[in-house]
């Protein structure tokens, strides 16, 4: 597991970062970095893709100096052939944005909610991921990124769960991760899926669930980080 | 005896109330028998014009009543363009009174159109609202659902509101030969495809419109029997007309006619209001100076001066409410909000 004499890894991204980070130092695994904050504070404005070095902004461009020093880097330029990211493939704060309730989308509807069409969810999405996907394949472009992680699957106990079914979240969760899939796919950049984590119907198996029903647990951290170092290392060894 | 305009207020007598005062010192121009309290729950429909109305009741703080808010993670930028927190439901702009019975008769099951959808391109518009999705519906059965929930949501408002505030805005309409059913725009402009067999122009008449306004009323007013209703009339030109009449000539018409049924509808009942925000920026005193350029579109400063007049004569605590009332004759041509006119459309056609 170890680089045998590369650089470790550096992993930043939003806050599913927590427990694989707490994962990989259980697991003594050659990765530095951790979160950089909740999905929400990944944006247009602290992900700017202008002309320029690649650079963080606002409130992330603060937690990065702190991120640097406990990566050991000074900008994301060090980071070359050796990134991962956990940045647009966790979904559940898309689909954890509507009140089941009272929300219906797709055909037939229950006329009693309010319906929100296939357009406007593309919209939300799009307005959602945009920012990131261009981040992302900035990173790509300046070759840092060797790996993606995928957020943790639905959870059972999630209220979109209880409305929608699971296959109605998983649809929902299929499509917000689409333009980041497309994207990796695209650019030849691996995807780290945690093997044997889910259920028959697609969802978080029960011994992975973190504290709330978005996040995973340390021992799913393990399973994820298992699994990029699993698709890291031969490649990264060779940078 | 004295006679009948000896002892009249001065707002009667024009050299008092207008020519001595000018546009910006004008008071009591409307005559509200009751003034809108912040707690009613407020409703709005109407043309393009009763967008202002709904934004600037929001800004103030009113209760404004919203039976279909944008997703909370849709972008601003993009509420308009889908449709969202331009009025209090998903219904784009109303313009015709035919129009406004035809959504209570469908929201009330009343009237169910044979041609409720439309194919453009592969993609499904909704006819009675086509510019809500700007690229239509993914499927048929996706264009229905929403139009379900769309007039569930209706029959909610019409539960919830205790003033329901409508801004006629045309005469003309395009309905269908086949079941009477009215289009806000002709089949063809924004969706569909225009069938002269099927579809057909109708410039309503003042018996026509105070007709359906009557109808339309008293449906609002079983459903709620204590509503009170605000009329207005947009100021807003006619884009295009299909009368074969002058342009100028067929907004005169549909306005007059609209000013008419308005004065009638507040004449015979003491639970319906008319506020003048058609004579407050189309009247000859203030010059034309509301407009935009194009002598169609009010420029914010007028949008501001009619605005300014309600909150100040229709709503309690209105003299704190009204901003200072700036004149129309310091218009500039400014640029107002994006106020959404799929009527708009029909502009890209003129020769």
């Amino acid at each position: 597991m170890t680089e045998r004499g590369a650089l470790p890894l550096v992993m930043l991204g939003d806050s599913h970062c927590t427990n694989f980070g707490k994962a990989m130092k259980e697991m003594g695994a050659p990765i530095l970095g951790g979160p950089l904050g909740a999905a929400s504070a990944f944006t247009a404005e602290t992900l700017p893709v202008d002309q320029g070095p690649l650079r963080l902004a606002g409130e992330l461009g603060e937690r990065f100096r702190v991120f640097a020093r406990v990566a050991g880097i000074t900008s994301l330029a060090d980071c070359r052939g050796r990134l991962v990211v956990s940045l647009g493939l966790a979904a559940a704060r898309f689909y954890g944005s509507f009140d089941w309730r009272r929300v219906a989308t797709g055909a037939p509807a229950d006329p009693r909610k309010q319906h929100v069409s296939d357009a406007v969810l593309e919209a939300i999405i799009d307005a959602m991921q945009a920012p990131v996907v261009a981040f992302v394949d900035r990173l790509v472009a300046e070759g840092l990124l060797v790996c993606s992680i995928a957020g943790p699957p639905p959870q059972a106990r999630h209220p979109a769960v209880a409305a929608l079914g699971a296959a109605g979240v998983l649809a929902l969760e299929a499509r917000y991760r689409q333009p980041m899939l497309d994207l990796l796919a695209r650019q030849g950049i691996p995807v780290a899926v945690a093997p044997e984590v889910t259920t028959e119907q697609g969802l978080l198996r029960q011994e992975f669930w973190g504290d709330d029903h978005a996040h995973g647990n340390i021992a799913y951290g393990r399973q994820v980080i298992a699994t990029v170092l699993r698709i890291t290392v031969p490649q990264h060894a060779q940078t | 005896m004295p006679h009948p305009y000896e002892n009249l207020p001065s707002r009667a007598f024009w050299r008092s109330a207008v020519a001595a005062t000018g546009p910006d010192g004008m008071r009591e121009i409307s005559s509200c028998r009751a003034k809108l309290r912040a707690e009613q729950v407020i409703a709005t429909a109407g043309s393009c014009f009763a967008q202002h109305i709904a934004r600037r009741l929001q800004q103030r703080g009113f209760n404004y009543l919203d039976v279909e808010p944008a997703p909370s993670r849709l972008p601003a930028s993009l509420h308009h363009s889908f449709g969202y927190g331009l009025f209090s439901a998903r219904y784009g702009n109303v313009y015709t009174s035919a129009q406004l019975l035809q959504l209570l008769l469908r929201a009330t099951g009343k009237f169910v159109p044979t041609e409720r959808v439309w194919e453009t391109g592969g993609r499904w518009f909704d006819p009675f609202r086509p510019s809500i999705e700007p690229n239509g519906f993914a499927s048929e059965a996706e264009a229905l659902a929403s139009q379900d929930s769309h007039l569930g949501a209706v029959r909610r408002m019409m539960k919830q509101m205790d003033m329901f505030i409508f801004t006629l805005g045309l005469t003309e309409t395009w309905r269908s030969r086949e079941d009477g059913a009215v289009y806000p725009v002709c089949p063809g402009v924004a969706a569909g495809r225009f069938d002269p067999e099927r579809h057909e122009f109708v410039n309503l008449d003042y018996e026509a419109v105070l007709r359906d306004m009557a109808r339309a009323m008293a449906i609002l007013r079983r459903t709620r029997p204590s509503l009170r209703v605000l009329l207005t009339v947009s100021p807003v030109p006619l884009t295009a007309t299909a009368s074969g009449d002058h342009v100028l000539s067929a907004t005169t018409y549909s306005k007059s006619v609209l000013r008419a049924v308005a004065g009638r509808l507040t004449a015979l009942h003491d639970w319906v209001d008319y506020f003048p925000s058609y004579e407050l920026v189309t009247a000859p005193v203030f010059g034309g100076r509301a407009y935009e350029a194009n002598m169609r579109q009010v420029a914010t400063t007028g949008v501001d001066f009619v605005m300014g007049t309600f909150l100040r004569e229709f709503c309690e605590g209105g003299e704190a409410l009204a901003a200072p009332p700036p004149s129309p004759r310091s218009v500039v041509a400014a640029k107002d909000d994006d106020t959404v006119c799929d009527e708009a459309a029909l502009e890209f056609y003129a020769k």
